[in-house]
């Protein structure tokens, strides 16, 4: 579906993501670990790293759910 | 469907993705408790007769909580024949903490994780919500 809507995807380390701070307008999480530091399954996600990168009045939806808005 | 165990992860009061994570797994334990399904003890030996399930989730992922509503659900069907322990991957510090729960099972990072055995005989494991919803539905504990 992301190649037919050439949407480009970036693989990337969940705890640095290389985007500037207030650059992101929505985020999705689904079914990830979030504040749990390294698991034996990989890092977690920092939400603080989400958070930055969400630009003012913008939303972080988990698991379908809106959870933040910036 | 009921939705006891999925429900721990709604968040109408739009609570940090993380502390709601947090705690949904520390309720997982008294909720396994008021419901058919065991909760699985680490190292606990495996029962010589019968159908013995473990099944480990990651209870940060409401999918895979899902799947102990839908097996709670589905007691009528397996209670008088199997008997299904779960346990928590998440809770887990590392691979040898699972291993210990699935004795003689390749543990792979991929959850859910679920082994099952029957007479004593490890007969199927499985890793992936796909594979383990095939494993417990060809034991009748999932339809």
């Amino acid at each position: 579906l992301l190649t037919y809507a050439k949407i480009p995807v970036i693989i990337c380390d969940n705890t640095a993501l290389p985007f500037p701070d207030l650059t992101i307008d929505v985020v999705v999480t689904n079914g990830a670990p979030i504040d749990r530091g390294d698991t034996w399954l990989g890092p977690s996600i920092p939400s603080a790293e989400i958070k930055r990168v969400l630009r003012p009045g913008c939303v972080w939806y988990d698991n379908g759910l809106q959870a933040f808005t910036k | 469907v009921i939705e006891i165990f999925r429900k721990l992860l709604d968040n109408p009061g739009r609570t940090t993705p993380g502390i709601l994570q947090e705690s949904a797994r520390n309720s997982v334990p008294s909720v396994v408790r008021a419901s058919h399904l065991k909760a699985h003890v680490s190292g606990a030996c495996v029962p010589t007769s019968g159908t013995y399930t473990v099944l480990g989730v990651a209870t940060y992922s409401p999918l895979e909580l899902e799947l102990f509503d839908e097996i709670e659900v589905s007691y009528q069907r397996w209670g008088d024949r199997a008997e299904v322990t779960v346990f928590d991957l998440s809770g887990c510090d590392d691979i040898r903490d699972v291993m210990d729960h699935l004795p003689s099972v390749a543990v792979t990072k991929q959850t859910p994780l679920v082994a099952i055995w029957a007479d004593g005989k490890l007969v199927n494991s499985q890793s992936g919500f796909r594979m383990t919803r095939e494993a417990l539905e060809r034991i009748g504990v999932l339809k």
